[in-house]
């Protein structure tokens, strides 16, 4: 795997683990009218940290990093730009909801603001990564992969920040998207078997990479001990975590580009 | 309008790489990098002793997705087609190598910004042809336009080369021609 890469994997992961927080953290006001408590603040410190950590990685993919403020030149058309842009949006917004939270002035609003402009820092990470150059991903699927990711981390991880009773709300969520992410996963290196030359070496890559099967074994994993639909052990967000970070990992590693097979069959 | 494509006629190249080392020698780049590249076609697609090869930089498409998504603007494209990439303008991102269909852009890491073939929009200025197509010695490669030549016997999206309408390459092919076999009575 190509080590430049590495940034960009810890800045999508934990940029979408901080959505998927803010997303749950605003959920809960809205279906529990959950009050601030020492711990929301504390999952709002979270989100912030890892927000600013998956930046301060970012930066390390750039060949020059001191350029980064050049990076909303193009938001005309380019996906990268945008991208920027709203996540920058978003830490602004996750920063003034952990002041209001503090303040114990916390806004419903802004909370479902926050989560609504993180989905669509995501989208446009969905977007940024369909790139033209690779047929397998040239498509909506970055945009599902990392909702999925979103949406299982999210959940997942929030255990640590709320009461036992509200993990019912989130095992509720946990459960059904991580079926739907075992079977997209599973299901998707196979359909791109049937494409063209490229797509089916990208398909052959995931088949036979242990990251693709490790992730799909933690979504198994998570599947089977949120099946009861009450709680959440401790160990699991964790495990999930790894999951998508070797999920991720193959996501960067292991999809061919066109380009690699310039003078072969397509 | 002029709008400049390379022509590559796989029936005449031997593979001689004369083209790759001219434009390396041409920009001085560093070990390692190369703007063009010779690429042979593989045993489906011409399934003859004689090997045949298509000569490759970037395409100059007239729909760049380099161009497309570049955070910074580093890629412009001038009025007769030539996408053109300013060094000091790219941050290194790579962005262009994950968009572009044909792994056309290249990146340096010593640098750490990304390099491409610029046609020699400078030589074009000055009325030269593009290093690689003055050192081909067979003719293969030459510098067409594409508004005025007549390309009518040219293939634009062959075996071997991504079929990417959707950024409109500017590279026109001459296929290679099948060998005489001759076969001798038994």
């Amino acid at each position: 795997m190509d080590t430049r890469e590495l940034p960009l994997i810890l800045f999508t992961l934990l940029t979408q683990l901080a959505v998927g927080l803010a997303v749950f953290a605003a959920l809960r006001q809205w279906v529990t009218v959950e009050g601030p408590s020492v711990k929301t603040r504390n999952e709002w410190i979270a989100i912030l940290a890892l927000i600013g950590v998956g930046v301060v990685a970012a930066f390390f993919h750039l060949g020059k990093p001191l350029g980064f403020i050049r990076m909303l030149t193009n938001i005309g058309t380019a996906w990268l730009s945008r991208e920027i842009l709203t996540f920058a949006i978003f830490g602004v917004l996750a920063a003034v909801s952990l002041y209001m939270v503090y303040t114990k002035v916390a806004n419903g609003w802004m909370l479902k603001l926050t989560a609504l402009v993180g989905l669509l820092a995501v989208f446009t990470t969905g977007m940024a990564y369909a790139g033209k150059a690779m047929d397998a991903i040239n498509n909506l699927l970055p945009l599902v992969f990392f909702m999925l990711t979103v949406f299982t981390l999210g959940p997942a991880v929030a255990t640590y920040f709320v009461e036992e009773k509200t993990h019912a709300l989130l095992t509720s969520i946990l459960f059904p998207t991580l079926l739907a992410s075992l079977i997209v996963r599973f299901v998707v290196p196979f359909i791109w078997l049937s494409g063209n030359a490229v797509m089916n070496a990208t398909g052959q890559n995931f088949l036979a990479s242990p990251l693709h099967w490790l992730h799909l074994a933690a979504l198994l994993a998570g599947l089977f001990f949120v099946r009861n639909g009450k709680s959440i052990p401790a160990w699991l967000p964790i495990v999930l975590l790894i999951g998508e970070l070797l999920g991720r990992i193959a996501f960067f590693a292991l999809v061919v580009t066109s380009g690699a097979n310039l003078g072969g069959v397509y | 309008m002029t709008r400049y494509a390379f022509s590559v006629n796989a029936e005449l190249c031997i593979g001689c790489s004369s083209c790759g080392m001219a434009c390396k020698n041409q920009y001085n780049l560093d070990p390692g990098m190369v703007w063009r590249k010779l690429y042979p076609l593989s045993e489906e697609i011409y399934p003859y002793k004689d090997r045949a090869f298509y000569s490759l930089a970037c395409n100059h498409c007239s729909q760049p997705a380099c161009l497309e998504g570049c955070p910074v603007g580093a890629y412009t494209q001038r009025d007769d087609g030539i996408v053109v990439h300013n060094e000091d303008v790219c941050i290194g991102c790579r962005n262009c190598l994950r968009n572009c269909p044909f792994g056309a852009p290249r990146y340096n890491e010593e640098e750490g910004h990304v390099e491409k073939c610029s046609m020699c929009w400078q030589r074009i200025d000055e009325g030269l042809l593009p290093a690689c197509v003055q050192a081909c010695p067979t003719n293969a490669l030459t510098l067409v336009d594409l508004d005025a030549d007549d390309v009518s016997g040219t293939v634009q999206y062959p075996p071997g080369f991504p079929y990417r309408p959707d950024v409109e390459p500017s590279t026109r092919f001459v296929l290679p021609v099948a060998p005489k076999v001759v076969r001798r009575d038994v």
